[in-house]
């Protein structure tokens, strides 16, 4: 058990789960209020959307990431599965803290986009911390979730980021994101991943 | 020297700039519909800090924060600028490095631009504030990342920087849009930004980079003297940015047509655009003759279609002709065009088109507008089923007889008294 202890500290477990929180708070006080996106066809797109999934993803994948990656090396247990099982249990815990955020948002933009914005952008970071580190890695998942705002405002479409805007029965844009989602887990055997420091 | 030296070869600015020019490009394309307006292709590029601008804070706030996590803070004090030369060499060198990213864009921009222009010509002052505005993100971004010297504040700079310029860009009438250092503003061809205005905001982003310095010397115990210089050399710029604006006048751009001499197709009823549009006729035609032979023996009939700018003095239209606005040719923008000309024939008086914030809708607006949008066949892409049976109906009867049952129904009409029930 001490060891169990010693790496949620190690991860910021608190800090983490008061951020989600935080998050899904916040969300749930914006409920389903919207903006107005697009010139041809107008899209009222809920601000919860915007903020929510991007954020929580990146505080999620950059709470996996070790402060002591060479010394978690050497342990005589392996920390790299635990690493992926808090992966998995923070993923679920901020999935339910979206949901339950986004319950009074009514579809075509609701919890589900939201979901799969979460899934798609923790894929993302989680390929992105792996390469660039914590303090640079959220130029990636931003500026895919920007751009997509911005084209989605402009009415064009852009495959590279067009999943994350999709409407709730988008079955391409849930596709592409469990696709980027399995990406960013296999991230995490690879070595660059692995003696990243959290500091990064 | 020699710090600004290093960070321009070393620094996170290297790689910013591709990054913002990259965004960029995506941001025009995104928005661009055609080169052969200097207005459009203006707008557009001077709008793209709403999408770079969030993104060059957050590396301003990574490199604030990077000393403090790396643990090298305290060397600062030992180097020969003091502690603040090496934040002056951090920011200069990502504001060169922005300014680059952000000028190689409006260079590329410009270049196609000036091959296929047809009307206008590049709005340089009003560039170069879109670029400084783009430059103030780095004081601020680096303020915050020295503030709050934390993992994920980069992330969380361009994150929410980026959803208050998605706020600001939605609140179209409010006079504090004209603050916010990264806006995407519309100009049509007619429109003419305003000086004094840019200059304001020259001066506004003055203080406000100037404001992030004052706020680090009070954070650091600086002395009084040097503090109270910073306070005054940020309150004026302040001051005088915002006299300037609200001495500008009410809008960003005023309407202007002194120059337009307008050219016209067409015998029984013209179609008549601005020169910038001579290549919209053939398309626009084909759109604005549907309303014209659909009104055509009523008391709407239109014998005249201009193209005008939108609100102002400058928005009325010669005697006789009725208006329509377009702000850039686009397949979309036709199809409104004509919808504007139906609605104009239909003449919307001041009591239809009372909005909401002035009281109740007018009982007639909604049947006027469902009138409008079927002389434009442009039907709302939900209708109401019984909008669906009244479309029926006026599909179903010649041109003759809807010409004579809006010739019985133009006092309904006109009065804003017409109801979905008339059309039957």
């Amino acid at each position: 058990m001490i060891g169990l202890w010693l790496f949620l500290k190690s991860r910021r477990v608190v800090a983490l789960l008061s951020v989600l929180m935080l998050i899904a708070v916040t969300s749930r006080a914006l409920g389903s209020r919207s903006v107005l996106l697009g010139q041809e066809e107008s899209v009222l797109f809920p601000w919860v959307l915007l903020l929510a999934p991007a954020a929580s993803a990146y505080a999620v994948a950059g709470a996996v990431m070790s402060p002591f990656p060479l010394m978690e090396l050497l342990a005589a247990r392996g920390v790299a599965h635990v690493a992926r099982l808090y992966l998995v249990a923070t993923s679920t815990i901020a999935l339910l803290l979206i949901w339950w955020a986004m319950k009074s948002v009514p579809p075509p933009l609701s919890a589900q986009s939201a979901i799969r914005g979460f899934l798609g952008l923790l894929g993302v970071s989680l390929v992105a911390i792996a390469m660039l580190g914590i303090t640079v890695a959220w130029v990636v998942p931003c500026g895919m979730l920007f751009t997509a705002i911005v084209m989605l405002n402009g009415s064009q479409k852009f495959f590279l980021t067009d999943w994350i805007v999709g409407f709730d029965d988008d079955l391409v844009a849930m596709i592409t994101a469990i696709i980027l989602l399995l990406v960013g887990v296999s991230a995490t055997w690879t070595r660059s991943f692995r003696l990243r420091n959290a500091a990064d | 020297m020699i710090g600004l030296n290093l960070e321009l070869r070393r620094g996170p600015g290297v790689w910013m700039a591709p990054v913002l020019f990259l965004a960029g490009f995506l941001y025009v394309r995104s928005q661009l519909e055609t080169t052969v307006l200097w207005s459009h292709t203006v707008t557009v590029v001077t709008g793209a800090p709403v999408l770079i601008g969030p993104i060059a804070a957050g590396v301003a706030a990574f490199t604030g924060a990077r000393s403090r996590r790396r643990g090298t803070w305290q060397a600062e004090r030992l180097s020969a600028g003091g502690v603040a030369g090496v934040a002056l060499a951090e920011i200069t060198a990502l504001v060169l490095w922005a300014f680059a990213g952000y000028a190689a864009l409006v260079a590329i921009m410009f270049a196609t631009t000036a091959q296929r222009a047809t009307w206008g010509g590049p709005a340089w002052l009003w560039t170069v504030t879109a670029g400084i505005g783009l430059s103030l993100h780095i004081p601020l971004g680096w303020g915050i990342g020295r503030l709050l010297p934390l993992r994920f504040t980069p992330f969380g700079v361009a994150l929410i920087l980026f959803a208050l310029y998605v706020y600001v860009d939605n609140s179209v009438y409010q006079w504090w849009r004209r603050l916010s250092p990264a806006v995407a503003w519309v100009i049509g061809p007619f429109d003419e930004v305003v000086h004094l205005q840019l200059w304001g905001e020259l001066s506004w982003y003055s203080g406000l980079a100037i404001a992030v310095f004052t706020v680090l010397a009070g954070t650091a115990r600086a002395r009084w003297r040097v503090i109270i210089t910073l306070l005054a050399a940020t309150t004026t710029p302040l001051a005088l940015g915002l006299i300037m604006i609200g001495a500008s006048g009410p809008s960003f751009a005023t309407v202007t047509n002194r120059t337009v001499v307008w050219i016209c197709e067409g015998e029984s009823a013209q179609i008549c655009v601005h020169p910038a549009f001579a290549d919209s006729i053939p398309p626009l035609r084909r759109r604005l003759e549907r309303v014209i032979y659909r009104l055509r023996d009523t008391p709407f009939a239109v014998r005249r279609a201009e193209h005008r700018p939108r609100g102002g003095p400058a928005g009325e239209p010669s005697i006789g002709a009725i208006p329509f606005g377009l702000s850039y040719p686009k397949a979309g923008n036709y199809d409104t065009a004509a919808l504007e000309l139906a609605v104009n024939a239909l003449y919307f008086g001041p009591s239809c088109l009372q909005s909401d914030s002035e009281g109740p809708r007018p009982a007639g607006q909604d049947a006027l507008m469902f009138l409008a949008r079927w002389v434009a066949d442009k039907p709302r892409s939900i209708m109401l089923p019984e909008e669906e049976s009244d479309w029926a109906w006026l599909d179903s009867h010649s041109q003759a007889d809807v010409a004579r049952w809006m010739t019985a129904k133009a006092e309904k009409i006109r009065s804003c008294t017409l109801e979905l029930s008339d059309f039957r």
